[in-house]
């Protein structure tokens, strides 16, 4: 009895920790690349320095996305399977 | 304890699952209205800046907020056809469905969410851009439809997660009294919907941010174009993340 009801608040922490962990990253790099975007336009020459820019702090701003998804992996897989 | 558990399948669950999909109706239109109220709102806002600034071109922001706005009501749109669904399906009554209706209408309202704010920001970063600059319009507002299409992707999800959540009974899923079976389909839905928030915000600020680049300097719209849609691909990621997830949750449970 008690298995089921861990079961299932493993699977809705699971649901939770991803959810909620993928607003903070999704609105972060949307932002970073936005100011990518403002920032060819003023200098498109520098376009190439300002794309890996943008993707090495995306890839920053993406980690604690992938907490989330490690975590909701393992609540599933570890204690809801 | 556990001996409410035990007489689960005893519960009269008719009764039980026509009120929750009434609230799960009612948390998908009231939830999924908030992004594309202020979105729209935001993109409008914009528009009313520019002519203030600009009013011999007013007849084209105009038409470029009402484009914008058409694109920033699809996320709703999609949250009313999920609340109607939810109104006037009839569920095998039992708990797997309660949990799975009420995941798909979370699901679909806090989806919206993120997709509404999020191509209201572009359309209203290519109002303000058009008014700096008229002659631009036609890269601008190019510009601002591939970014909002973008924008809207994470609300996609969100309705094709709510449509298995809710069709699932046709395929003799959630028909059951499993606890576990029904929390992780309102997981899946819980999942996807927040997930999706993030993203469709992201993605509409770069697009907003493209758009605005696009009207400073249209010779150099490739370069931002392809920015912005390198930038958005990353910024949608963790939705794709929640995807998975609430598909896991569904199918592999």
């Amino acid at each position: 009895m008690e298995e089921t009801i861990i079961r299932a608040a493993a699977l809705l922490g699971a649901g939770l920790a991803m959810g909620f962990g993928a607003i903070g990253p999704g609105v972060g790099e949307g932002y970073a690349a936005g100011k990518a975007c403002e920032g060819v336009a003023k200098r498109p020459e520098e376009a190439p320095l300002l794309t890996r820019t943008m993707l090495i702090g995306q890839a920053v701003s993406e980690s604690t996305g992938i907490y989330s998804l490690v975590i909701a992996l393992l609540l599933i897989f570890l204690f809801g399977g | 304890m556990g001996a409410w558990l035990e007489n689960l399948a005893e519960i009269d669950w008719e009764p039980v699952m026509t009120a929750g999909r009434y609230v799960a109706g009612g948390l998908a239109m009231g939830l999924g209205a908030i992004g594309s109220g202020v979105g729209e709102g935001h993109n409008a806002g914009e528009a009313v800046d520019g002519i203030s600034r600009q009013p011999a071109v007013s007849g084209d922001l105009t038409r470029t907020m009402l484009v914008g706005q058409a694109v920033a009501e699809t996320s709703g749109i999609f949250a009313l056809v999920i609340a109607f669904l939810l109104m006037f399906t009839e569920p095998v009554p039992c708990m797997e469905a309660l949990g799975a209706y009420l995941g798909g209408g979370l699901a679909m309202g806090l989806g919206a969410i993120g997709s509404g704010i999020g191509t209201g920001v572009a359309g209203a970063q290519a109002a303000g851009s058009i008014s700096r600059n008229p002659r631009t319009r036609g890269n601008v507002t190019i510009t601002m439809l591939l970014g909002q299409a973008l924008a809207t992707s994470p609300a996609v999800f969100a309705l094709l997660i709510a449509v298995i959540l809710i069709f699932a009974q046709g395929f003799e899923m959630y028909t059951g009294n499993d606890l576990v079976l029904a929390v992780s389909a309102l997981a899946a839905g819980l999942c996807i919907g927040a997930g999706a928030i993030g993203p469709g915000i992201g993605s509409g600020i770069a697009a907003g941010g493209a758009c605005d680049a696009a009207g400073r300097r249209p010779e150099a719209s490739t370069s931002i174009t392809r920015t912005m849609l390198v930038g958005g691909a990353v910024s949608q990621s963790t939705g794709i993340y929640a995807f998975v997830i609430a598909f896991i949750l569904i199918f592999f449970i």
